[in-house]
Parts: structure tokens; C-alpha cells; sequence
């Protein structure tokens, strides 16, 4: 049985495939070849949870980073808030209840070709019954 | 400490590489892996060679047919250079 948190992320991947920056390479791993590039990594991060006031409901705040990588050429930037832009597009028809957070930019020399990246964290809310780890309500 | 003049390990272990178009050097090419971000999986590579090859930064560099930007030149203070490359 998956845990919600795998099928929220994988939900989240297959709603992101196919922009037109990132196309098909649309990634649910931490780590991905500089050859990918202009890519999206998906993670589910951390998870706050509240228990409910009704039953054994369990209220549950998850992290998801959606990670936007591209080469950093001089219009490295122009790129990353493109990615940016067509992310938060896209999830608005997420069908979790989700809320933008943050939005992260960085840029790295230490490859042979310096990449920039940008990270959107999204708080996705979702509930379960305790012990029910993979059935969202 | 080793005391060979380092000169004579690029006969074993040297690259020849072609500086602006049209001069040969020789120096010891190493493209280790190396990573980005923790999540971008590549390759960091450097040119070592003596520093009276003269390479300084902006020069190009094509080794093994591909061809590098010299974007940085750290001298030992031996006598040897460490060229950081940027693929073209």
C-alpha cells in the first residue's frame, strides 16, 4: 500500500509533465544527470501533523518542492521564472488542497556547466484516519 | 616529497590540449564527478600543468575533442597550474 504522500507526488509529477520548459523531464528523485537539464525534481518533504478533534482523523500539512533546474547560461534567469511561472500555472488545478509557501533561487559553478535552480515549497493539506496512511479523506 | 622534476609525469599521464585554436600544451586533464546542489549529478574538470604554459583565464581549451573555457587559474607555488574548465 502507498502512503498518501507517494500518491500526492506522483499526482503532482504526472500534472507537471509536459510543460513546455520542462517537458517530459519531470523527475521524483533527489538527484538527476546534468544532462537532464532544463528539468523538474519532485520531493515530499517534511510533514506536520495535527491531530483531529473528530475521531482518530489526523490532519496533515506536507511539504512538496517542486525543484526547477536549468543550465545557468545568461539567460539562466529568464528560464528559472519561466519554469516558475508555468509551475504555478499548472498546480493551480492541483487536486490537493495546496498553498505556495516559498520560492527559493540559487545558482552553482561546481559542474563543468554552472547550473541555477529555483524551488517552489508547496503546504499540501490532507487528511487520514490514524492508521490509514494511505487513504486520504 | 617526491624529488622527479614533475615535468617528466606528463609523459605518463599527460593530455594534450589545444589552446586558442592553434597551440598545443600538455598537462594532466582530471574530470571527476562532482555534483550540484546535491541534485545535479556532473563533472568538475582541471587542467594541471606547468604555469610557464601560460594558460590564464578566458582561453579556451579543446581536450579529447571537446572544447573548455578557462574560468579560473590557481597557481600551486610550485610552479604548476590548476585551470578550472567550463564546457563551451
Amino acid at each position: 500500500m502507498a502512503h498518501a504522500r507517494q500518491t500526492i507526488r506522483e499526482a503532482a509529477a504526472t500534472l507537471l509533465t509536459g510543460l513546455t520548459t520542462t517537458s517530459t523531464r519531470v523527475f521524483q528523485s533527489r538527484m538527476v544527470p546534468q544532462e537532464s537539464l532544463p528539468c523538474l525534481l519532485i520531493t515530499t518533504n517534511d510533514e506536520e501533523i495535527v491531530p483531529g478533534t473528530i475521531g482518530t482523523l489526523l490532519e496533515r500539512h506536507l511539504e512538496l518542492a517542486v525543484t526547477g533546474c536549468a543550465k545557468a547560461t545568461s539567460t539562466v534567469d529568464d528560464t528559472l521564472d519561466t519554469i516558475a511561472a508555468e509551475v504555478e500555472t499548472a498546480m493551480a488545478g492541483f487536486a490537493y488542497r495546496n498553498e505556495l509557501t516559498r520560492l527559493e533561487v540559487g545558482f552553482d559553478e561546481a559542474l563543468e556547466k554552472p547550473a541555477g535552480r529555483i524551488v517552489l515549497t508547496y503546504r499540501i493539506t490532507y487528511l487520514t484516519a490514524a492508521g490509514s496512511p494511505g487513504t486520504s479523506i | 616529497m617526491i624529488s622527479e622534476n614533475p615535468v617528466d609525469f606528463l609523459v605518463d599521464f599527460g593530455s594534450t590540449a589545444t589552446k586558442n585554436g592553434s597551440t598545443s600544451v600538455v598537462g594532466v586533464f582530471d574530470k571527476a564527478f562532482a555534483e550540484s546542489f546535491g541534485m545535479i549529478a556532473g563533472n568538475d574538470p582541471v587542467f594541471r600543468c606547468p604555469s610557464a604554459t601560460g594558460i590564464v583565464r578566458g582561453n579556451t581549451l579543446v581536450i579529447g575533442g571537446v572544447s573548455y573555457t578557462v574560468v579560473g587559474v590557481e597557481a600551486d607555488g610550485t610552479g604548476w597550474d590548476l585551470c578550472r574548465l567550463e564546457a563551451v
